[in-house]
């Protein structure tokens, strides 16, 4: 799933081997253990509000804090993945909350680095297995994108107080829609839609659990673009990911197959994030210290959760993430009220 | 017009046609275009990672010097960009290039090469689209970089907060 990421550079005994003692219940303990206490106390200690909080550097000895974020962010990492989700859907807010002491334009920045990395190691991969469809997803990739350069433009001028409540209301409406979304197994194999046809997307993968090819075709592709269009606007305003929304966008009103919805999601979030992504380079809103442990983290974690998806109950998982990202949309909207 | 990528299952190396002809759905100018656009990707991806990785180990433990101290950064992180900026003396725009041998900017290099890396992607399969004579999806594709290139360019700007 991670093809790069450093469990390669084990041995395979020995990594499985390690592998087996990890139960989920072990997992979430040391990371609670590594990363949430410390961030749980710090965020204590901070004064919301307050940014030039001396105290909170001494809090932590300055090389402790890549190591916290790593911790932090791996968690999330087993999170997102068991959870079914990107894993910069939770950074954000809960990082944000968890650690108030920086800045929400980092935590932005930050966020979109964590999603385009996740999308790049996924990507190639389901394009060479014929999952990904480049020919559906560059048009929808141009729309999103452009989109989400208004986004992070917007998002960068507006005050932290509005962007918090903002986020607050849309990971709350989030948590809402991920408990009532459902997923249609129905897809057409041609399609009649005019703009379909005229760009020739049509598409066909093999299905393991059906035992055969499924032939699909795309439908409604002209409202499938104007509501793609909002998708990148928050992208680019929140640093979200937006997987959350590519899937059901494509599953549901445009009719693609939610396996290839899900792979060909990831291709845009990377073409959307790198466009958003360096907007907030140039605004000087990304940290190095910040986004590259954050960005291993969620990748280690991403691996290991992959790992023990085979012993969880996903639906389990999948609705405790739905209430951690309540809470998560909760406290962000709480904190933008009492700025 | 039926142009698609093909699933890699042993049991079907070449996606058939819905009516079942041995016409395969994907052109072989369409595979390649998949596998060029997922091998710039990988790569691009795996030199950015390490290298920023690299940096970064690089910066914290003092091999090489930041330009601004870890301490100044941990103390200014909670202010708004634009105060963060005045207040650490830190570059905004593409005048981080010329820090680049500064530790921490050094590990931006890398953040930005990774940022950068689903550009040289689409630039890589510009011409397998020109010799597949495919108009609308090389256009596409161009337009796609100068979206990519007015995002990178800097010439977006925000007011501050």
């Amino acid at each position: 799933m991670i093809p790069f990421f450093p469990a390669n550079l084990m041995p395979p005994r020995f990594s499985a081997h390690i592998l087996r003692h990890i139960t989920p219940g072990r997992l979430a303990a040391f990371v609670m253990g590594v990363a949430l206490f410390p961030a749980l106390a710090m965020a204590q200690a901070a004064a919301p509000g307050d940014p030039t909080v001396d105290g909170m550097a001494s809090l932590l000895p300055l090389w402790a804090w890549p190591l916290v974020l790593f911790a932090f962010t791996a968690f999330l990492g087993v999170l997102a993945v068991m959870g079914g989700i990107g894993g910069s859907v939770l950074f954000v807010p809960l990082v944000s909350g968890f650690l108030p002491f920086i800045h929400i334009d980092f935590v932005r920045g930050a966020g979109l680095m964590v999603a385009l990395t996740g999308a790049l190691s996924a990507g190639p991969g389901l394009l060479r297995n014929g999952m990904a469809n480049l020919r559906l997803a560059m048009p929808i990739a141009l729309i999103t994108s452009t989109a989400s350069i208004a986004g992070a433009l917007i998002g960068l001028a507006l005050p932290a107080q509005q962007v918090q409540i903002a986020l607050g209301v849309v990971i709350l409406s989030m948590s809402v829609f991920m408990y009532f979304s459902k997923t249609s197994g129905h897809s057409e194999t041609t399609s009649s839609d005019p703009l379909v046809r005229a760009l020739g997307i049509q598409g066909s993968y093999w299905d393991a659990d059906q035992n055969k090819d499924v032939t699909w075709a795309p439908r409604r592709m002209a409202l499938g673009l104007v509501m793609f269009s909002g998708v990148g606007l928050m992208a680019g305003l929140f640093g979200l990911g937006a997987g959350w929304a590519n899937v059901p966008l494509l599953n549901l009103v445009m009719g693609v197959p939610l396996k290839v919805a899900v792979a060909s999601s990831y291709f845009l979030l990377a073409i959307t994030d790198t466009t958003a992504a360096w907007i907030y380079l140039n605004k000087g809103a990304v940290l190095p210290l910040l986004v590259i442990p954050s960005v291993a983290g969620i990748m280690v974690g991403a691996r290991l959760g992959a790992r023990l998806l085979h012993g969880a109950r996903p639906s389990l998982i999948r609705k405790v993430v739905i209430v951690v990202l309540f809470l998560a949309g909760l406290r962000a909207l709480i904190r933008g009220l009492t700025m | 017009m039926p142009k698609q990528t093909p699933s890699k299952s042993p049991r079907s190396p070449k996606p058939l046609s819905p009516k079942g002809s041995q016409k395969p759905l994907a052109s072989n100018a369409d595979e390649r275009i998949n596998h060029l656009f997922a091998g710039t990707e990988q790569w691009g991806a795996r030199i950015g990672f390490w290298f920023s990785l690299g940096a970064l180990l690089a910066y914290l433990v003092g091999w090489i010097p930041p330009y601004i101290p870890l301490e100044t950064l941990t103390h200014s992180w909670g202010l708004p960009v634009n105060q963060y900026l005045a207040a650490t003396g830190a570059p905004h725009g593409w005048d981080w290039l010329p820090l680049a041998l500064h530790g921490d900017y050094l590990a931006l290099a890398g953040v930005a090469f990774l940022s950068s890396v689903i550009i040289f992607s689409y630039l890589a399969v510009i011409p397998a689209y020109w010799r597949k004579g495919d108009r609308v999806y090389l256009t596409m594709v161009i337009v796609q970089v100068l979206v990519f290139v007015l995002a990178a360019s800097h010439l977006l700007t925000v007011g501050g907060h």
